[in-house]
């Protein structure tokens, strides 16, 4: 028998709660880590987490299966995590605790994908003093590798602006890097 | 210890799901209320376009200061502003529904605005805008910020009343002339009762030394010794 999708779990929880089981099993790590590199707060990212789970889990019946489940859940993280932002870091940065800065550096390296090797340190450093919508573009074009249709299903912009937001955020990645070490070095 | 997934499910355990029929009701309510908002916007600017072509004197362009002071005040800002507000109030939802923030902002909004452009062009041809912005409530607007609103193409005219005769009024203007003012069929805005003394704004239809006003509004006590303008531009003529 065919494991059933997403998409179609999210549809069978309406019936029966235990099919939301294994999307938290999938999911709630992903989404815990996506938060916290938004908020720069692993503690407070769980309870986030929390939340959005039980906010997917009390709107579940509002999913369209037009939309990728999990589009749909990391567009509630979003919110979530810019509600947090909005109410905490009003007229301040966020600060990251080294816990997140090791947790970021244990995922997938993006330097690897966006710039040369060489630079990945340095590119690491500098994606902490970026603002949380550009890291979140970045984060989710390049750590979650979602498509540029998942990226404005999940921020809610147009699908045609996905590219130039991320090509501005690596603009800023990269004019943070310059500023510290002059011209970057970069290949492509 | 607790890891996170036992924690969701912690969370979850007594809840239940909102039912569905109130998210479809919601959405129901989110598309009826784009739709009348934009019904509803179309109707303004039909209105207001209707306002600003007929009600200022814009078939006289020119760049004296007086006529751009006159222009600004018997423009219809605040359905401007209400249309804007709508337009902007219309984009912002319908951008939430449907995936319509998929596609281009720009494009979205010029559809928008096409569509709106259409269904002006609708109500400008069926008479619609005509016979709204004559109904009273629009009028009102109007009528309540002292823009008077005549269905005659009039002269305006301020003066003292110097005698009445014949149940007409005796007028001298600012230059010094007379002036006959027939008001049997006079529209008398603001305070009605008019006494020889008061100087008065005239809005109708000279005939030689006579004005047949369609409508008359006393001027306030404390407006002699200061500037008439505010009082003189607020007068609105109206083409038939």
């Amino acid at each position: 028998m065919m494991k059933p999708s997403d998409e179609q779990l999210a549809e069978l929880t309406l019936k029966d709660k235990k099919n939301f089981n294994p999307l938290v099993n999938k999911y709630a790590p992903k989404i815990r880590v996506f938060i916290a590199r938004i908020i720069g707060n692993w503690q407070e990212a769980e309870d986030l987490t929390q939340e959005t789970f039980f906010r997917a889990y009390r709107g579940i019946a509002s999913f369209n299966p037009k939309l990728k489940f999990s589009s749909w859940l990391y567009r509630i993280a979003h919110n979530q995590a810019v509600n947090y932002i909005k109410k905490n870091y009003r007229f301040k940065t966020v600060e990251f605790s080294e816990e997140i800065k090791n947790k970021f550096f244990d995922e997938k390296d993006i330097l690897e994908t966006v710039y040369e090797k060489e630079n990945a340190e340095e590119i690491k450093k500098a994606l902490f003093k970026l603002n949380s919508s550009s890291r979140e573009i970045l984060e989710l074009a390049f750590f979650e590798e979602k498509s540029y249709l998942e990226i404005a299903d999940i921020l809610e912009i147009s699908v045609n602006s996905v590219g130039p937001n991320i090509k501005r955020a690596k603009d800023k990645l990269k004019h943070i890097l310059e500023e510290k070490h002059g011209k970057f070095n970069r290949k492509n | 210890m607790e890891n996170l997934t036992e924690k969701i499910n912690k969370k979850i355990k007594n809840t239940k799901p909102i039912p569905k029929w109130e998210f479809v009701s919601w959405e129901i309510f989110k598309d009826a209320s784009i739709i009348a908002l934009f019904i509803l916007t179309v109707f303004l600017l039909g209105i207001t376009i209707y306002l600003a072509n007929n009600y200022n004197p814009w078939e006289k362009i020119n760049f004296e200061p007086t006529y751009l002071w006159h222009s600004f005040l018997t423009t219809p800002w605040e359905l401007f502003i209400t249309i804007i507000v709508l337009f902007i109030l219309i984009y912002f939802l319908a951008r939430k529904i449907h995936f319509a923030y998929r596609f281009n902002p720009l494009l979205f909004a010029l559809i928008i605005l096409i569509l709106a452009s259409l269904g002006f062009s609708v109500a400008e041809m069926t008479g619609l805008n005509k016979n709204l912005a004559e109904t009273m409530p629009i009028k009102n607007i109007y009528l309540s910020q002292g823009r008077l609103v005549a269905k005659t193409r009039g002269v305006v005219t301020i003066g003292k009343i110097k005698a009445i005769k014949n149940g007409n009024l005796i007028v001298t203007d600012n230059l010094g002339n007379n002036w006959t003012v027939v008001i049997s069929k006079t529209n008398v805005l603001g305070d009605k009762v008019i006494r020889i003394g008061d100087v008065i704004i005239i809005n109708g239809l000279k005939k030689g030394n006579i004005i047949e006003a369609t409508i008359i509004k006393k001027m306030p006590e404390n407006w002699r010794g200061k500037k008439s303008s505010s009082y003189f531009f607020r007068i609105i003529r109206v083409n038939i």
